[in-house]
Order: structure tokens, then sequence, then C-alpha cells
């Protein structure tokens, strides 16, 4: 099963994937100048990278996409497979909302996702504190790795 | 749990997910005060169990949900069916897309009880943790420095005998039932206190352009509002203009119309254009967004003023 490990901010979680050949990652690299001018707008981090992920995502044949922040689930917009998103910090009230579009993103990845994964507990509960979304605590390679299974 | 000092009445439409911030908001309340909440919503099923029914107060029963069908409430009836359902004797009223400080109810009841009788405004602002939303080229949000004849229902108290004694909101207004509201508590006599330190952060909501012109198409039934108490004129640019913006876009418009006469009638322009290159702020960066922005802010605001004219004849009054 070929797996798009969606990651524009390039984690060490999504690496560890990656490196276990569990996935691969995609995030290719996006105008800086585009970036920049979004970033100036206050539009959300790492947004340039978008198109190209979206692009790569289908000509890659992937089965099952994970997203490792809301802004890489955008790629997943109008693809048919599965999506499992990351959400990596636990969010808080300061920056939910924060930035132009973080939190339409937000509400709209967490409701495409299949399955939302969290590194630990604490994360689990402020996510469902902001958003009142359950997610599972998902932690590590063999973790993973059954979850893709699971999701086939 | 002992008898509450003080209701929470929030009426919600369309914004579960900020609904539940505000009721973070209010379990973060300090000052040791006895509230309760009554949330009167149209949410359905999987949204009202996601978001609501599992909150820590709504399970304490701190917040009591009043669900009506979806799509058949209105701010007036969500609002009249919650303080109804109020146990406590003063009764404050914000709205879904507001955040209370943690202070906001101590300060309420604080003035409420230095003046008895009085309605109590509060302070409303941009929510500081949205500020970079205002980036945007079309955004909603509020500021309200207390006492404000209008006084809005995003932070507000009521003693609940002298909205029982009004007879609560009028539930034929679309919009302005909470000014409506306060103007006839004060026509009966009640004071206004305002106590700035009760404070309330406003969302600050980014549209698109038809968002935003839809989002303003519902204050065509303002001058509603201006028919009954006629004294709100007094606030207005020569009687008429709900903001100076909008007379110098009817100046603008019909310099524009003139123009065929004389090429000299394009000058009536300048202060609507001089006012709308100015709002981002002064220096080269800002005035460089601000031309970006002034088709769209163009489009909007001719569209409200489109509004507010129709909304004149529909009121058989005009108010711009």
């Amino acid at each position: 099963m070929r797996v798009a490990l969606l990651d524009a901010a390039r984690s060490p979680a999504a690496g560890e994937l990656a490196r276990a050949g569990l996935g691969e990652l995609v995030a290719p690299a996006a105008p800086r100048v585009l970036d920049v001018a979004l970033r100036a707008r206050k539009l959300g981090d790492h947004l340039a990278a978008v198109p190209p992920a979206w692009l790569a995502l289908r000509r890659g044949g992937f089965v099952l996409a994970h997203a490792f922040s809301a802004e890489d689930a955008l790629a997943t917009r109008g693809w048919h497979g599965p999506l499992v998103l990351t959400v990596a910090a636990a969010p808080r009230r300061e920056q939910i909302a924060a930035r132009r579009g973080r939190l339409r993103t937000m509400q709209w990845a967490l409701g495409a996702a299949d399955a939302v994964l969290v590194p630990e507990q604490a994360v689990a509960a402020a996510l469902e504190h902001w958003f009142g979304v359950e997610a599972r605590v998902v932690a590590g390679v063999e973790a993973h790795a059954a979850l893709y299974r699971d999701s086939r | 749990m002992s008898a509450p000092e003080v209701s929470v009445v929030i009426a919600s439409h369309g914004r579960a997910l900020r609904l539940r911030w505000l009721l973070n908001a209010l379990e973060e309340q300090t000052g040791g005060v006895r509230f309760e909440a009554v949330v009167v919503h149209d949410y359905g099923e999987p949204e009202r169990s996601r978001l609501l029914d599992g909150h820590p107060l709504v399970r304490s029963g701190t917040v009591r949900l009043i669900a009506i069908e979806p799509g058949s409430g209105s701010p007036a009836r969500q609002r009249n069916l919650g303080w109804r359902a109020a146990a406590a004797p003063l009764v404050a009223f914000t709205d879904d897309d507001c955040r209370p400080d943690p202070g906001w109810l101590a300060a309420l009841i604080a003035t409420a009880r230095a003046r008895p009788g009085a309605v109590v405004q509060g302070a409303t602002r941009p929510d500081p943790f949205e500020h970079d939303v205002l980036a945007a080229p079309h955004v909603r949000t509020m500021t309200i420095e207390p006492p404000t004849s209008r006084a809005q229902t995003c932070n507000i108290l009521y003693p609940r005998a002298l909205i029982e004694a009004l007879g609560g909101f009028d539930e034929g207004a679309v919009v302005g039932e909470d000014v409506d509201l306060a103007l006839r508590a004060r026509a009966a006599g009640a004071a206004l206190a305002a106590a700035p330190e009760a404070l309330v952060l406003h969302a600050i909501e980014a549209f698109s352009l038809p968002g935003i012109v839809r989002q303003n198409w519902k204050w065509r039934h303002l001058p509603w509002l201006f028919r009954r108490h006629p004294e709100l004129r007094r606030e207005c640019t020569l009687g008429v203009f709900l903001e100076p913006r909008r007379a110098w876009l009817a100046l603008a418009m019909g310099g524009a119309a003139a123009m065929r006469a004389h090429p000299g009638f394009a000058l009536l322009s300048l202060p609507y254009l001089a006012g709308a290159l100015a709002h981002r702020g002064p220096g080269p960066r800002a005035r460089a967004v601000a031309v970006a922005e002034l088709p769209g802010q163009l489009a909007v605001d001719a569209a409200e003023l489109a509004t507010y004219a129709a909304g004149s004849v529909r009121h058989r009054t005009l108010v711009l």
C-alpha cells in the first residue's frame, strides 16, 4: 500500500515513518516568494506548498494520505482516498484562529479526516476542549503500521 | 448548587464551534460568581452532540441548552426564550462570536450592585488572538466603549424585572432588537451604567466579497429601528448616514453622475477616495494594500448603500 506522508514542515514524525518504509514523504519545494507574500498578508503557514503537494498526490498513485498539519491536508481536497490527520501539538486558543484562514482550514481538515491522530493524551484533551473532536493517541512506527493496515 | 446571582443568556445560530469557545471562556470566569447560562440554539444532532452536550458546563448543569427547530430562530425570539428560562435576578447577554474576559461577570455584577436597577454595559473589543485576520480585505468585528446609546447584546446586563416590565425583545425585529430594548429601557427611566472593565472580546471574521455583501443584506431591516426611535438620527451624519464613509460615497456617486455636465464634478469623489485609501494606515505598504483593495471596498460600500436604500423604501424612512 502506498502512503503519502504530506508534511511541508518536514517534521520528525513524518521523517521517521518514511525512513521505516511506511510511506513516501510528499513535501515538494514551494515557491519561496509565494510563501513570503502569503505570510505578509497574514495567511496560514506553508500554504504555498499545497498546490505542488496536490499535484504530487494525484500523480503518485497513492492509496492513503497522511497529513501532518491541517494545511497539509488541503492537498487532499477532491482526492477520494482515505485521509489520516496528525495533530502534533496541543491547540491553544491564542493560535487556533490567529492567522487568516487557519480556523477554516483546521475545521475542514478535522471534518475531512477519516482518523485524527495525536502523539499524546494532552494533545487529545486540548483537541477535544477546543474542537470537540475525539482523537486517537498513536505514536511510533509500529502503531502507525497497524493503523495503515486497518485503513485498507 | 445555590441560586445563581446572574444568568448568562446566549442566542446561537451557525457558530457551534465559537459557542463552545464561549462556554470555555465562561468556565474560566473568576471572582467566585455564582452563574448559570442558558443557550438557545438551533443546531442539529451531530453538531449538538459533538460540541455542546459533552461540554463540562453542560454536564454539570451550569449551562442549560434550549433547542429550537433549525432555521426557526431569530436573535429576539431566542433571547426571549433564554431570559424567560433564566433563574437569576440579573441577566447578562453575550453573543456566540464573543469571548468574555475571565473577570467579565464579576465586573458586571459589581457595577449592577453599585447601580441597582440600571442596565450595565461592558466593553467589547476585537479579540487580540485574532488580530492578524484584520489583514483580510473584508472583516467583521465589533468595538464598543461604554456607555453607548446602542447598548448591543454582545455585552450587556439587565435586571430581569426590567426586561419583564418591558415585555422583552420585540420579536418582530429582524435586526436592532437589542438597541430597541435599550432605548425602551431608557425611556422607562432605567439608567445606563458603564462597566468598561467588564470586557468581552469579539471574534474577527473574514469574508469573501459575496460573503460580506450577503452578510450585510440583513441590515436592510435597520431603518425599522430609526422609524421607531427617530432620536437615533442625532448620531448620524446629516441625520441620514450611519457612517460618514457612506455620505462620501453618495457624494462621489452624485459627482460621477454629474460628470457629463462638467468633468470638474469628478472632484466630488475625492473625500471618499481619501478615506478609502487611508483605512490601512500611513506608509507606502499600507497605501499599496488599500489601493489593491479599493475596487472590492467600493463594491461593498455601494452594496451597503443599496441595501440601506432598499430598507429605507421598505420601512418608509431614509437611513443610508
